[in-house]
């Protein structure tokens, strides 16, 4: 029984390997808007009216490999930067909010060219999340009162996406006399978990003779988990 | 292109995203009380009706749940216990919200705090009003005009008498066991009144038989009813004819327990009578019931105050008018009145003891001078032992420190300390702007609110001083418990400093942030 899995294994790696090319291999970068539909509702403590968190970021791709010269394999590195603001009513008053989100991650997306010029994607990467939040209440001109609160953490990240990609059609750019250079875009959805980032937040604020509280508040935590839809333009070259 | 319309707006409507579930949108704010227990302060969610306790340690300042109404269920009133600030449990009032519902009903709960145990008692309708007997062993649930008609129905005839012994082992334990009747609902004749006061009398003995006697005062009218033997009749005394337009509400009631030379008997003072009325209480026939027969005591001025003091076996009743100048002397036994003339108006009675006998402090706003009247006696001196201390201030308000001392509020303001014992008068604090009225009294020390710091005085030794803060206080409250003295700031996010109420100074300060918003961000769970 073992001897026939491992003839099977072997006989598959054969059969996936042996169309491998090296061929194509160029370098792309793109610059994305992803828009995060935030799933947790505590999310509305840091958005004026949107449980959105937009996200603009670069992606940094090189294609290294292909599978019978039909699914190209491009491992990837990402960074996303997001900032929200929000007005929640506590007690009463506002607290002016803000979240600023740093997301860098690594992964691996699989293209399809259907026709010359559109293909489909898919992605996969993972990463760290690192999330910085900011309260701050109205002090009334009472310059000893403390009314800030900022704290940050750093989370984990996973994510999946998929979606169409269209760029100039290789022939043209020939007809053209351009050479190892190519333009396009995209469009994507997918679906980013990311685990729950907790404000438990230092206080500041106020002046030299201010007495500092004896106690931290724990804001309690916030899940940024959500369906993304993304909007990218592709640069290929080299 | 048509196509490429329809791509674009969903392209939109996808990087607009869905709209906020407005969860911190028009956030009702949480609302500090004025309701003080024994281990904290009561707050209240303004969407919820939930009342949580603003906990107060020696050391420690953190938010609990005490009370979250079910279903259907919404909070009338909620109070402490009959020894005020002290008091361990919370008594909530609640109604029924939507009256479709007929699994919710008027109810008390009574909560220990420190227990976190809880009693619920249903009740016959929606009451508004609550007095607690001084021994704390029975609250009488009433109505009144001024409750809201559109809720339902009510009696003004109806009260509910809850005793409070029968569910101290559930509220102590845990344990659902009631020792003895925990409600009775009864009904009182009012002849057409609605109960504008309720007044607990000590127990009495009346011919054979010991009463516990509350008196309902209502417009002309008492209603004496047997606390703990309620299913007896009650007894109505009135106190004026049917065609005598006054508005006559009793206000003071002093009762006299029977010796050899008297019966028992009930002085009253009413509002809008000149007359005071004495009230003897005599036992019926058949032993167990009693019926009251009343005299007037009449000075031709509307009494203010009085008292009653006794002297060789009699009974003497001095009353004073806020209208005149003068201090009515009754002999009980045969209403003869003495008139003593004084310099200025009195409107306020204290008593004080002095080797066992009573002796009377008087005094008047507007008026420097307070009057000494001693009990031992009177019948012979009739006023003419009167005692006159004059002031260099006009009186604006007076507080009682203890037997032998008493706080003056002039009215320029300032501070000044009355020795009753030996007639000395001492300015503790000079014309200012405190308003030292308002003060909060903890052990011979008096503490005063201002914007952002907590001034106190030291009544003993005349010396001041003051915390100052960084925030403005939103109010402040002594937890004698404690010993600590917690003043609550306006902060959103729930901010208190505390201090050392033997040692308030600035740098025994702690500041307690953020119990408003603990566990905030976790909202999107529930």
């Amino acid at each position: 029984m073992i001897k026939r899995i491992r003839c099977l294994f072997v006989v598959t790696l054969i059969a996936l390997l042996s169309p491998i090319a090296m061929a194509d291999r160029h370098l792309e970068a793109g610059g994305y808007l992803s828009s995060n539909t935030v799933l947790d509702d505590s999310f509305a403590f840091f958005t004026q009216h949107k449980m959105v968190l937009n996200q603009w970021g670069v992606d940094l791709r090189a294609e290294v490999l292909d599978v019978k010269d039909t699914l190209h394999l491009l491992p990837l590195i990402s960074y996303r930067y997001a900032t929200s603001d929000g007005s929640p009513y506590i007690g009463g008053s506002e607290m002016g909010t803000t979240l600023n989100a740093h997301e860098v991650d690594a992964g691996l997306r699989g293209r399809v060219w259907f026709l010359p010029w559109m293909g489909g994607f898919a992605q996969l990467q993972t990463g760290i999340t690192h999330v910085q939040m900011k309260g701050e209440i109205d002090n009334h001109g009472q310059t000893g009162m403390y009314n800030r609160y900022s704290g940050n953490t750093n989370e984990w990240n996973l994510g999946a996406t998929m979606g169409v990609e269209f760029r100039i059609s290789p022939w043209q750019m020939e007809r053209m006399g351009i050479k190892r250079f190519n333009f396009g875009g995209e469009i994507g959805v997918g679906f980013v978990k990311r685990t729950a980032a907790n404000f438990t937040p230092t206080l500041e604020g106020g002046d030299d003779l201010s007495l500092p509280s004896v106690q931290t508040v724990d804001f309690g935590n916030l899940d940024l988990t959500g369906v993304v839809f993304q909007l990218g333009m592709t640069i290929s070259f080299l | 292109m048509k196509r490429n319309a329809i791509i674009l707006f969903i392209l939109w409507a996808l990087l607009c995203g869905c709209e906020t579930p407005g969860i911190y949108d028009n956030y009702a704010p949480i609302r500090y009380t004025t309701v003080q227990l024994r281990q904290g302060i009561v707050l209240q969610d303004r969407n919820t009706d939930e009342l949580s306790l603003l906990q107060v340690t020696a050391k420690n300042v953190a938010k609990r749940v005490l009370f979250t109404p079910q279903e259907g269920e919404y909070v009338d009133s909620f109070f402490s216990g009959h020894d005020g600030d002290s008091s361990g449990r919370l008594f909530v009032l609640t109604y029924v919200g939507d009256v479709r519902r007929s699994d919710v009903t008027p109810a008390l709960h009574v909560i220990d705090v420190q227990t976190g145990n809880s009693a619920t008692i249903s009740l016959s309708s929606a009451f508004s009003k609550y007095r607690f007997s001084p021994d704390g062993q029975a609250l009488i649930l009433y109505h009144d005009d001024s409750e809201n008609s559109s809720r339902s129905l009510s009696n003004p005839n109806e009260i509910a008498i809850v005793y409070l012994g029968s569910i101290e082992v559930q509220l102590t334990q845990g344990i659902l066991k009631s020792t003895g009747t925990v409600l009775k609902t009864m009904s009182v004749d009012l002849k057409g009144s609605t109960i504008e006061g309720i007044h607990f009398l000590d127990s009495v003995v009346i011919g054979s038989n010991e009463k516990n006697l509350v008196a309902f005062a209502t417009v002309g009218a008492i209603h004496l009813v047997d606390l703990y033997n309620a299913d007896a009749p009650s007894v109505a005394v009135s106190l004026k004819n049917d065609t005598d337009s006054r508005r006559i509400v009793a206000q003071q009631f002093e009762l006299i327990k029977g010796t050899m030379t008297h019966g028992p008997r009930i002085f009253v003072q009413a509002d809008n009578a000149s007359e005071l009325y004495d009230i003897e209480l005599n036992p019926r026939d058949n032993a167990a019931g009693f019926y009251a027969t009343t005299s007037l005591l009449d000075g031709g001025t509307t009494p203010s105050d009085f008292a009653v003091l006794q002297d060789a076996g009699e009974l003497f009743v001095v009353s004073a008018s806020s209208q005149s100048s003068v201090l009515n002397i009754f002999e009980a036994a045969t209403a003869r009145i003495t008139t003593v003339n004084l310099t200025s108006r009195v409107h306020t009675i204290e008593s004080r003891t002095v080797n066992g006998r009573t002796e009377l402090v008087m005094y008047g706003a507007g008026s420097n001078r307070i009057y000494f009247l001693n009990e031992t006696d009177i019948g012979r001196e009739m006023g003419d032992n009167l005692e006159t201390l004059i002031l260099q201030e006009n009186i604006d308000g007076a507080q009682l420190l203890d037997n032998d001392r008493m706080l003056i509020y002039p009215g320029d303001d300032g501070l000044v300390l009355v020795d009753m014992s030996s007639r000395t008068v001492t300015h503790l604090a000079g014309r200012s702007s405190e308003d030292w009225m308002n003060n909060q009294l903890w052990n011979n020390t008096l503490f005063l609110t201002g914007y952002n710091r907590v001034d106190f005085l030291d009544v003993r030794q005349g010396t001041t001083g003051q915390v100052a803060l960084d925030e403005a206080i939103l109010q402040f409250h002594i937890f004698p418990a404690q010993r600590v003295g917690i003043a609550v700031h306006d902060t959103p996010t729930g901010r208190a400093t505390m201090f050392p109420l033997a040692s308030p100074n600035r740098a025994n300060c702690r500041v307690f942030d953020g119990f408003l918003v603990s566990g905030i961000l976790n909202r999107g769970e529930e």
